[in-house]
C-alpha cells in the first residue's frame, strides 16, 4: 500500500477514534505523525485488538484483504480512560474495565467500516481480544505493514496500530 | 406507548462488561434502579422468559447487536415471535452504523436503534422516542 492509499484507508479509523473519545471519554485527541512499526511489541500493559478481512473493488475486480487495529495503553492511562468512560474512578484493574479497550476497538472498527464501505470495502470484523503485559508480542496478520501512531488524549498517550495487506 | 417510567424493569444485554456498566450508569442517572444484566442473547432470552413466568416481566430491553452466542437481532426475533413479548420496547445498540443493519433491525421489529459511540443525552433521546406518551 502506498502512502496515499494508507492515508485514505486509515483516516476513517482515526476519525472514529476521535469521535469515540469526544463522545464517550469527553476528550479531544491529537494523532501524531504515523510511522512504520519495526517490531511487534505492544507499547503498553493493556492492548486491545480486532481483526478485519474482506474484499475491496480495485480496477473493477474484487481484491481480498486482511488487517488489524490494535490500541496499546500504559496501565495508568488505561485506567484514567476507563474511569472517564464508565463515569466512575478505577485505580486498579477491575472486571468492569477488563474489556474497555476492546469496546473502544470495536466501536472504532464498526464506525470505520461504514465509511470504508463507501470506498468499496466490504469488511468483516472479528471479535475483539485484549491482553495484559508489557512487551507482549502482537500477532499481526502475516506480511502486513504495521503503521503505528501515537495518540495524545486528556489522560495521556497511547499507541494506535493499523495493519493492512491485499492478497 | 406509555411514558417512560424510571421504575420499570429493564434488561441490559451486552457481552462487554464495559458497555453494560456504561448503559447502566446512564440509566441510573435517569433515575432507573430496577436494572438486570445479561452477557449474551442466550441468557437474556432465558431471563426474559423467567421474569415473565414469575409475574415480573421486563418492560424494556436494551441489547447489543454483536454478541458471540445469540446475537441481539436473534434475541429480538425470539422476543417478537411470542405474543406475550411482542410489545416489549426493544432498543438495539450497535457499533456497526451501516444503513442495511438499520433496515434489518426495523424489519425484525426493533423499537429504536442507537449507534456507538453515544452519550447520556443521545441515549435519553432514543428512549424518549420509544416511550412517546
Amino acid at each position: 500500500m502506498n502512502v496515499e492509499s494508507y492515508v485514505k484507508f486509515s483516516k476513517p479509523f482515526i476519525d472514529a477514534l476521535r469521535e469515540t473519545f469526544k463522545v464517550m471519554v469527553n476528550s479531544d485527541i491529537t494523532a501524531h505523525s504515523p510511522r512504520m512499526k519495526s517490531d511487534n511489541k505492544a507499547k503498553g500493559e493493556v492492548t486491545a485488538m480486532i481483526g478485519m478481512n474482506g474484499t475491496v473493488v480495485k480496477d473493477g475486480k474484487d481484491q481480498e484483504f486482511n488487517g488489524m487495529i490494535a490500541l496499546s495503553f500504559r496501565k495508568e492511562v488505561y485506567l484514567k480512560i476507563a474511569s472517564a468512560m464508565l463515569m466512575q474512578e478505577y485505580k486498579d484493574y477491575h472486571e468492569d474495565v477488563e474489556d474497555t479497550g476492546s469496546e473502544i476497538a470495536n466501536i472504532i472498527m464498526g464506525n470505520a467500516k461504514k465509511v470504508l464501505a463507501t470506498q468499496g470495502y466490504k469488511i468483516g470484523m472479528s471479535t475483539p481480544t485484549r491482553v495484559k503485559g508489557l512487551d507482549y508480542e502482537i500477532k499481526y496478520p502475516g506480511n502486513t505493514v504495521v503503521i503505528e501512531t501515537t495518540i495524545t488524549c486528556a489522560h495521556g498517550d497511547f499507541t494506535f496500530d493499523i495493519c493492512y495487506r491485499e492478497s | 406507548m406509555a411514558a417512560f417510567n424510571p421504575k420499570m424493569r429493564i434488561l441490559v444485554v451486552d457481552d462487554m462488561n464495559t458497555m453494560r456498566k456504561i448503559i447502566k450508569g446512564m440509566l441510573q442517572k435517569m433515575g432507573c434502579d430496577n436494572i438486570s444484566e445479561a452477557d449474551d442473547g442466550m441468557p437474556a432470552w432465558a431471563l426474559i422468559q423467567e421474569a415473565h413466568a414469575s409475574g415480573k416481566p421486563f418492560e424494556f430491553i436494551i441489547s447489543d447487536w454483536n454478541m458471540p452466542g445469540m446475537t441481539g437481532i436473534d434475541l429480538l426475533k425470539n422476543v417478537r415471535s411470542k405474543d406475550e413479548f411482542k410489545k416489549v420496547p426493544f432498543l438495539m445498540v450497535t457499533a456497526e452504523a451501516e444503513q442495511s443493519n438499520v433496515v434489518i433491525a426495523v424489519k425484525a421489529g426493533v423499537s429504536n436503534y442507537i449507534i456507538k459511540p453515544f452519550n447520556p443525552e443521545t441515549l435519553k433521546s432514543k428512549i424518549d422516542k420509544i416511550f412517546v406518551p
